[in-house]
């Protein structure tokens, strides 16, 4: 007994390793929904006001990139306004259709948006996620789509109180309906390139003339984003020898690695959208 | 009692240096240096093991958080320190036997090794035996395992080269004083 006591207490360490692996292998099993769920909001309490601290010396370096990209963005929306036709076409017509009464015009919004600052990013992994620093006291739900000056982000994925973590589109579980313009076709954007700065379009026939720099954009069909906002361009092409649809890689148009500043996108007919959604799908 | 704190307060600017500056680096867009392994590779082997996988173990887990990669280095740190006496016995000259690793060469602060060779391979062994872990756990499948291999590689190179500079420059400042 004496000689099994001491085998033990010489092979202790050995015991711990084992142990400690099997730990982490637990720690690592991503089907564990809830537990993941919980270290991950943990993680998130200590990581994000850390990260917080850091970002607000490194978000000096990139001032003056981010203040042309305002400059531009600012251009764009300078000619959305209404105003600006006016002035451009003088004739009352114009006038009284653009801005008309306001009891005939009631114009429905679909959407709103809130800036959040980009804290962390990573975008060399197999599962690439960031966390920005608006949280469910600022209004943010999981499943809230993420979008920057030049295109698509991703979408909301965790939520604490002052942080949310951000599953973006080099994500392998990522699905986003998409439409490739001109031809004006719908498909699906998937991440299985492996690459950061490009992500594959499906479900394209075969018999579309598809040209490289043709415009991808969101097809507005999810009920998490808007339309029309730019994913990528076409950069190359392959017909599929097994079916009738081609495989499309599309480069982003997002710089992924130099993200600071995004905007979190609210649908306010979400619930509405997704309970008649459902409805089709029992039937 | 002064070794204790040179190494807490080494881990401490390791572990700051990897979630300040090194997580932050992406060279070619795919190799990111693990700069805080430097902290395990040069703990002394006078510690109990045990007290090392633990030590392994929240190392791996306080980067983990930062990393939002829950198990990923904590699985490779551990296994890393349990491979250490092994490739020590490796690279040190002296036959020896195999519990004996107390008296080994590693003390605060200074890599196993008698030559800058010897040095070398002992960290590029180690290095390379975390990054592999990490990378096939990252991925966790054999899908296009030979890319994946060569990222290890790459990294594995990026991240030594790193730890081999730093030593030799704590190095070169001992031997002036």
């Amino acid at each position: 007994m004496s000689n099994l006591f001491q085998f033990l207490k010489n092979q202790f360490h050995l015991f711990l390793f084992v142990l400690l692996l099997v730990i982490s292998i637990i720690m690592l099993n991503r089907n564990m929904n809830y537990p993941h769920y919980v270290m991950a909001t943990m993680g998130q309490q200590v990581a994000g006001p850390v990260y917080g601290f850091w970002t607000r010396f490194t978000s000096y370096f990139e001032l003056k990139r981010e203040n042309r990209e305002l400059l531009e963005q600012n251009l764009q929306l300078m000619q959305l306004l209404n105003a600006n036709y006016v002035i451009q076409d003088d004739s009352t017509y114009i006038y009284t259709v653009e801005t008309g009464d306001s009891l005939q015009q009631q114009k429905k919004q679909l959407f709103a948006y809130l800036n959040a600052t980009v804290i962390f990013n990573t975008t060399s992994k197999t599962y690439n996620y960031m966390i920005i620093d608006k949280g469910a006291n600022d209004g943010i739900m999981p499943d809230m789509a993420v979008i920057a000056p030049q295109g698509v982000v991703g979408i909301v994925d965790n939520v604490s109180s002052r942080f949310a973590s951000v599953i973006t589109l080099l994500h392998p579980n990522t699905r986003l309906s998409a439409r490739i313009m001109p031809v004006n076709q719908l498909g699906t954007i998937l991440w299985d390139t492996g690459n950061p700065e490009e992500v594959t379009l499906h479900d394209i026939p075969q018999h579309l003339k598809i040209e490289a720099g043709d415009k991808v954009i969101t097809s507005g069909y999810s009920t998490i984003f808007p339309a029309n906002i730019s994913i990528g361009e076409v950069s190359s092409k392959k017909n599929n020898i097994n079916n009738s649809f081609m495989n499309i890689t599309v480069k982003l148009s997002t710089p992924y690695h130099k993200l600071n500043h995004v905007f979190v996108v609210k649908n306010f007919y979400r619930a509405e959208l997704d309970t008649l959604k459902n409805k089709f799908k029992n039937e | 009692m002064n070794s204790v704190i040179l190494n807490f307060s080494r881990f401490f600017l390791l572990i700051a240096a990897q979630i300040f500056i090194c997580n932050y680096v992406h060279l070619f867009g795919y190799l990111n240096p693990y700069l805080y392994i430097m902290a395990l590779l040069l703990l002394p082997a006078q510690i109990p093991r045990w007290l090392q996988y633990l030590i392994a173990f929240a190392t791996g887990y306080i980067i983990d958080i930062f990393l939002g990669s829950y198990g990923v280095q904590t699985f490779a740190c551990v296994l890393m320190l349990f491979m250490r006496p092994l490739v020590e016995k490796l690279v040190s000259s002296k036959r020896k036997r195999r519990y004996e690793s107390s008296n080994s060469s590693t003390q605060a602060g200074k890599m196993p090794g008698k030559t800058f060779g010897k040095m070398a391979v002992y960290i590029l062994l180690l290095v390379f035996i975390h990054h592999l872990s990490v990378v096939l756990l990252e991925t966790f499948t054999f899908q296009r395992i030979d890319f994946h291999i060569l990222i290890a590689v790459g990294n594995t190179l990026f991240t030594s080269s790193l730890i081999i500079g730093i030593e030799q420059l704590f190095r070169i400042r001992k031997q002036k004083e």
